[in-house]
């Protein structure tokens, strides 16, 4: 048995961040499953079905990425240039959701083919607004393609351990 | 300025010497022809010398061979007379040939010639009456013949004491042009050798002052480069540190901010008025904190921002800024004094920050004024341009208008007039980026007015066309 669809995978690590951000995706009604990778390693493992998640499979991708830049182990930059270059995941929505406003990150993140790049506003309420508009345009508004040409390399069942947030 | 004065020197030393050798030259030519013409006039003065002995001795040979012949009747004693008299024709000749120049010559040639033709036909006298048989020994004859011979020798021996005196004096001469030769040659070999080592002296000097120059420069460049490599570092260490305080400073902030609403929301109807007031003061704190934070980090930006230099008209810009602060002046009267403040070499976007900043004051310091009036203009003064915006606000006593473009600095109480103290010093620090300068001048009650100066090298060759506001004193 498959693990069920993540809507976002919202790679964040810190803990503020990642329940402020929760609430408030919750609060819209966005997204009915949301996981959250605490660094850019486990990021990568979720989004190509490896290390601790070989039950995942590439026909069923997240629907959106949010992606801090400054984490552990692997940084958000490298974590956009893997799933931008490989043909099996570059077509999944990845929004840099960030603190820092530098230029250089802008223009490095927009080279690498990311889809959206927002600072993240101090005032909760902006915060709150800026996550609704990100959420509602990716997972609503926006048409996906049709993902007829990526074949399931992983056919395991093996049981899953992740903590997987579901509504 | 130090090489063209050693260059002149060294080429003047070389000038020096070069005529120097040449007029030497020319006198040492000169004197070596004077002591060949004094050595001519000597070659001469002896052949005139030998003419002389010549005479004298053809004078001698006559006497005696009319002596021989008046003694023995003999023909043989005619020969030496004969050829005596025939050569006595030619030396006198010569002689006169010979002193053509000597100014004397009509002192001492015309008695010796006189006399020779005397001692010549007195001997002719003797052969004569000899032939008549007519002569005595002790005729008078011969004792005229002895006396004229006697007076010719001592002619000779006279003019022959002259002619060495002549050669005395012209050995002398060409000696003492032959000494003043050798000392002129010693003198510009001398002088020549002094000026050639002068000049090595000077060139050899601005060799080493060249080389000192370089290894200075050298020197300056190492350390130029070290300064550099600090700067950089200070500058990468600076940028790590904003890059940090932007990232690490904010999350807190909106944890704050994020969680405090949210405790108002989730909890709210369980609080008490009071924390619920508290709660709304955290979050104002925070979200000024927030602004606070941006603002810095905007100004630090500024630092690391590179100019995007372009020749803008600055009018859409203003109007830009105006149409932007429109809620600012919602429910206010305010009249707008913009004139044509034409183009400008600058970052556009840095400039719009500059008005907004100065615009955005204008609006809040006249907030209490019936009618706003805020006037924004350019005057152009040698060369600089200057921008000036002004208000009929609340002015400020002008002893602290010097402290106004710091970084925090405040000249009111935060209950009058909201802001954090950093707008004005991103405007200095945005037009000291355009190698301008800030000035304000104020009166309390009486508004404010706030210059600016633009001053980045133009690059292309654009006429700066713009309208000069009148009527506004600038500095």
């Amino acid at each position: 048995m498959n693990e069920p669809d993540v809507d976002i995978l919202l790679v964040e690590d810190s803990v503020d961040d990642a329940e402020l951000a929760l609430h408030a995706l919750r609060k819209e009604k966005l997204a009915n499953s949301i996981f959250i990778a605490r660094d850019g390693e486990e990021a990568l493992d979720f989004v190509f079905c490896r290390g601790t998640f070989p039950g995942r499979s590439f026909d069923h991708p997240p629907k959106l990425v949010l992606l801090d830049l400054k984490l552990p182990k692997i940084d958000g930059m490298q974590v956009l240039k893997a799933i931008k270059s490989d043909p099996r995941t570059r077509t999944i929505p990845v929004v840099i959701l960030t603190s820092s406003r530098e230029e250089r990150d802008l223009v490095s993140g927009y080279d690498l083919g990311v889809n959206s790049f927002i600072q993240k506003p101090v005032d909760f309420d902006q915060f709150r607004a800026t996550v609704k508009s990100v959420g509602l345009y990716w997972m609503v508004t926006n048409q996906p393609p049709v993902r007829a040409d990526v074949k399931p390399n992983l056919d395991e069942e093996a049981p899953t351990d992740e903590v997987l947030l579901t509504k | 300025m130090i090489e063209h004065r050693l260059q002149r020197r060294v080429a003047l030393g070389f000038a020096g010497a070069m005529l120097l050798t040449a007029s030497l030259d020319f006198l040492s030519w000169r004197n070596k022809q004077a002591a060949a013409n004094e050595a001519d006039s000597m070659a001469q003065t002896y052949s005139v010398m030998t003419q002389l002995e010549r005479t004298l001795g053809d004078v001698v040979d006559m006497e005696t061979g009319a002596r021989g012949f008046a003694a023995t009747g003999q023909e043989l004693f005619l020969d030496p007379l004969t050829s005596a008299q025939l050569s006595l024709g030619k030396d006198l000749n010569s002689l006169r040939q010979l002193t053509t120049r000597d100014p004397n010559q009509i002192i001492w040639l015309a008695p010796l010639t006189r006399d020779v033709n005397k001692a010549v036909s007195a001997d002719q006298d003797i052969v004569a009456q000899r032939r008549q048989n007519t002569i005595l020994p002790v005729s008078p004859a011969f004792q005229h013949g002895k006396q004229l011979v006697d007076t010719v020798r001592s002619e000779v021996r006279a003019e022959q004491a002259e002619q060495t005196r002549t050669l005395d004096q012209a050995a002398r001469t060409k000696a003492i042009k032959g000494n003043r030769s050798n000392a002129v040659m010693l003198i510009s070999t001398l002088v020549e050798m002094s000026l050639l080592v002068l000049a090595w002296i000077a060139v050899s000097r601005a060799l080493l002052a060249s080389t000192e120059a370089q290894i200075q420069i050298e020197g300056s460049n190492v350390r130029l480069e070290q300064r550099t490599r600090q700067l950089e570092a200070a500058n990468k260490e600076l940028e790590a540190f904003t890059y940090s305080v932007s990232h690490d400073l904010r999350a807190p902030l909106r944890h704050i901010s994020g969680f405090s609403k949210l405790l108002v929301e989730d909890f709210g109807p369980s609080l008490e008025p009071e924390a619920r007031r508290y709660l709304e003061r955290i979050t104002q704190g925070v979200s000024k904190m927030g602004v606070l934070v941006d603002e810095l980090l905007g100004l630090a930006g500024i630092g690391r921002h590179i100019l995007n230099v372009k020749f803008a008209p600055l009018n859409p810009l203003v109007d830009e800024v105006v149409a932007m602060l429109a809620p600012e002046t919602e429910g206010r009267l305010v009249e707008w004094k913009i004139a044509d403040l034409g183009t400008v070499p600058c970052d556009q976007a840095l400039l719009r920050q500059v008005f907004q900043n100065l615009i955005a004051n204008a609006l809040k310091f006249t907030r209490s004024r019936a009618t706003a009036v805020v006037e924004i203009g350019r005057v152009d003064d040698a060369g600089e341009s200057t921008f000036f915006v002004r208000d009929n606000g609340v002015g400020f006593d002008t002893k602290y208008a010097d402290k106004l473009f710091g970084v925090f600095q405040r000249l009111h109480r935060a209950e009058e007039f909201e802001g954090t103290g950093i707008g004005l010093a991103t405007v200095r620090r945005i037009v000291q980026k355009h190698g301008g300068r800030t000035w304000a001048d104020a009166k309390i009650g009486a508004g404010a007015t706030f210059y600016f100066t633009v001053n980045l090298p133009v690059e292309n060759d654009v006429q700066v066309n713009n309208g000069v506001v009148t009527g506004v004193h600038c500095e």
